[in-house]
């Protein structure tokens, strides 16, 4: 039971003589616990006394928004793995199958021709696009390099079993030989359980990517000349049905913030509620410049790349397309509203960008400025892909 | 601002010990706040909240503490640096309206009362003909955000005391409520044993469950709402309170028993004073809410406590 005495109320109420108020300061770090152990009984004999501070706290402080934040997050995630991974499921199977079928006949057919356009396509600015062109296949051949692979490093190889890696997979491996049929034959005796899962994850992943990497598609189709544009696009064929489920496409853009502790934070109510996003890198920057060494570097930086908390400074979006740079020259580039990032290393013949990035200005995908507490100024025309160094 | 406090000498080698890293730290250069500037707002921050004996030790263990990245912000952007407006607009300008807007509860309050905090941290005010920003006075023990929300709060608070609270807390509460005369009591009196046991119960209650109870009982906040005020979880306050009003019950008992009533007459003036408890509590938790801690009602209140026990005897 709960309930006090009225008496005892009344009592309460009678000690209401109050004393000077203490100032924003020390309210904000007394709820956030700032404050040291004398501090802190002092204001809460101030509060225990004072209605009006009270009042204050609770305002500042309401008890919905934390949890509406923490209930979206989690909604959101329950969303992405429960539902359409039963309702697509079969699909998603039946399709990938069909996939696999038709990138066999294509693999006998072009042999390492193929196998290279397919390098060539996801090595094109827009990462996103060139794994979105092949969600469904990637299912498939994610078989493909995990053979192939032998000087492949061990972090690599746990992102096997997801979307992320499929794309990343195929910028980090060496050619695809034209043994592949049969490589692909042989790992196709996986459970099918697993295959499922796995298409269903892509494709759920796959028409995430699709909205927001229009333009990245359309780069891949111009830079890519005939022969390879038509595996691609038959590739992304059998994807095509699946981009009028509802749902998922629901989901707005969100918007940036930066928060006090320079963590991402992003809102997709308009701003009345924020959560805060976490940057880690899942995928290995296909973006890298050439100049840093293979997969050697890569691993090095999948592996480093948390040691430290990432203090962000500085965030820009266009559409669905983010990049938020921080302290020691970090900066991350996200193709789905941060879903997913890749780490990006602006370099230009042997100079690297250095110091902590401070601005980030993109007026259009392609287009961006980033700006350094060293004074550089570092600029892309084609979405990251490569940079030039203001002098 | 007042004079500035004379800064003692261990303050001052802690804050040339630690300037370095935490100019640093700061990222104070991007901003325009150079080393000096800097050292003086550190130790003027130090200053404030210690003991003048403070040892060399305690003032860095202190200085640590401190969120300097956001002091150096708020700082500069109080001196008028650009970039520092810059980084201190792209951080905050949504989240001041959002957190205006919850705290009003209604759009043209809440530009209104985000306008006015703008005006402040711009420094439209002047005394004395120099600009006063509102930014110098944030001196990073806490977060800035939080800082924000709180002045915001504060300003709330102070413009609608009165009316404000009818609209601010829960629809549940009773609104628009008031009386012009103190409502007779039920129960004829209060026993004046049972009274001044209450009293005492009341006075061994540590500050910080008195404040549970103030926030819980007196305000009519939800557990949830007090666990966040308090910066600790849901449950640990949903713990407390049974705890407290199971305290609160014992200790009254003991002390009526105390003065002279049976454990059974001191359960009996309990319970009829519970009972009524029961059909009163909202009532009287929304006409308190209704208005300021200081206020006609409590006037009325204690008016109350006067003639009961008169009544008694």
């Amino acid at each position: 039971m709960r309930d006090i005495p009225k008496n005892a109320l009344q009592r309460l109420r009678k000690q209401s003589e109050v004393d000077a108020h203490p100032d924003a300061n020390l309210l904000a770090a007394f709820t956030e616990r700032g404050l040291a152990e004398a501090e802190r009984e002092n204001v809460m004999e101030h509060l225990a006394l004072c209605g009006d501070c009270r009042d204050v706290l609770a305002l500042a402080w309401p008890a919905e928004e934390e949890i509406g934040a923490s209930v979206r997050v989690v909604a959101v995630r329950r969303n992405w793995f429960s539902w359409p991974v039963l309702r697509w499921g079969v699909v998603a199977l039946g399709l990938a199958a069909f996939a696999f079928v038709g990138v066999m006949q294509y693999e006998r057919r072009q042999g390492s021709e193929a196998a290279l356009s397919v390098q060539v396509a996801s090595n094109q600015p827009a990462a996103g696009a060139a794994q979105s062109i092949l969600p469904a296949a990637s299912a498939v051949l994610t078989a493909v390099p995990e053979t192939k692979r032998q000087t492949a490093d061990a972090t690599e190889k746990k992102l096997l079993g997801s979307h992320a890696a499929a794309g990343a997979s195929l910028k980090a491996s060496p050619p695809v030989v034209a043994s592949a049929p049969s490589t692909v034959a042989v790992d196709t005796s996986q459970p099918v359980e697993s295959a499922q899962n796995q298409a269903a994850d892509q494709l759920v992943l796959s028409r995430k990517e699709q909205r927001g990497s229009v333009t990245g598609a359309d780069v891949v189709k111009a830079k890519n000349p005939a022969p390879p544009e038509t595996s691609v696009s038959a590739l992304a064929a059998p994807n095509v049905p699946l981009q009028t489920e509802p749902g998922l496409m629901a989901r707005a853009l969100p918007r940036w913030a930066i928060s006090s502790s320079g963590g991402l934070q992003r809102s997709f109510d308009a701003g009345r509620s924020w959560e805060d996003v976490k940057v880690e890198e899942t995928a290995v920057a296909g973006l890298q410049p050439k100049n840093q060494a293979g997969s050697g570097a890569q691993s090095k930086n999948k592996i480093t790349a948390q040691t430290s908390p990432i203090m962000f400074r500085a965030v820009a979006a266009i559409g669905p397309e983010v990049w938020a740079g921080g302290s020691s020259a970090m900066l991350y580039h996200s193709a789905d509203s941060g879903t997913r990032w890749t780490r990006v290393f602006p370099s230009m013949g042997d100079a690297v960008l250095r110091g902590d990035i401070t601005a980030i200005g993109f007026p259009d995908a392609l287009h961006g400025a980033i700006t350094t507490s060293t004074g550089e100024v570092w600029t892309t025309a084609d979405n990251g892909q490569s940079w030039a160094r203001r002098q | 601002m007042g004079p500035a406090k004379t800064v003692s000498a261990a303050v001052q080698s802690a804050v040339s010990a630690l300037l370095p890293e935490l100019h640093a730290k700061g990222s104070c250069e991007k901003i325009g706040l150079d080393r000096r500037s800097f050292a003086a707002i550190l130790c003027d921050v130090a200053a404030k909240y210690l003991p003048a004996g403070a040892s060399e030790g305690e003032v860095q263990s202190f200085l640590l503490t401190l969120r300097v990245e956001e002091l150096a912000l708020a700082r500069a952007c109080a001196a008028g640096n650009n970039s520092a407006w810059e980084v201190f607009l792209t951080r905050y300008r949504e989240k001041v309206y959002q957190s205006a807007l919850r705290i009003a509860r209604e759009d043209s309050a809440a530009r209104d009362l985000a306008d006015s905090l703008y005006a402040e941290l711009y420094g439209t005010n002047t005394r004395g003909g120099e600009r006063v920003s509102k930014l110098a006075s944030f001196t990073g023990r806490g977060s800035l955000e939080g800082w924000l929300r709180t002045v915001l709060s504060q300003e709330f608070v102070n413009r609608y005391r009165r009316t404000k609270r009818l609209v601010s807390l829960d629809e549940e509460n009773e609104e628009g409520e008031r009386f012009a005369a103190p409502e007779p009591e039920p129960v004829a009196a209060a026993d004046s044993r049972l009274e001044s046991a209450t009293d005492e119960a009341l006075a061994t209650l540590p500050s910080p469950d008195r404040l549970v109870m103030a926030t819980y009982y007196l305000d009519g906040r939800t557990l949830a709402e007090v666990a966040r005020m308090l910066g600790v979880h849901e449950s640990t306050i949903s713990r407390k309170v049974d705890k407290l009003a199971k305290a609160l019950r014992k200790k009254i008992l003991a002390g009526m028993m105390q003065r002279g009533l049976s454990r059974r007459q001191a359960e009996e003036a309990l319970e009829v004073d519970v009972r009524d408890l029961q059909v009163n509590i909202r009532r009287s938790l929304a006409q308190d809410s209704a208005e300021g801690a200081f206020s006609e009602k409590n006037e009325s209140l204690r008016v109350r406590q006067k003639v009961a026990p008169r009544a008694k005897g």
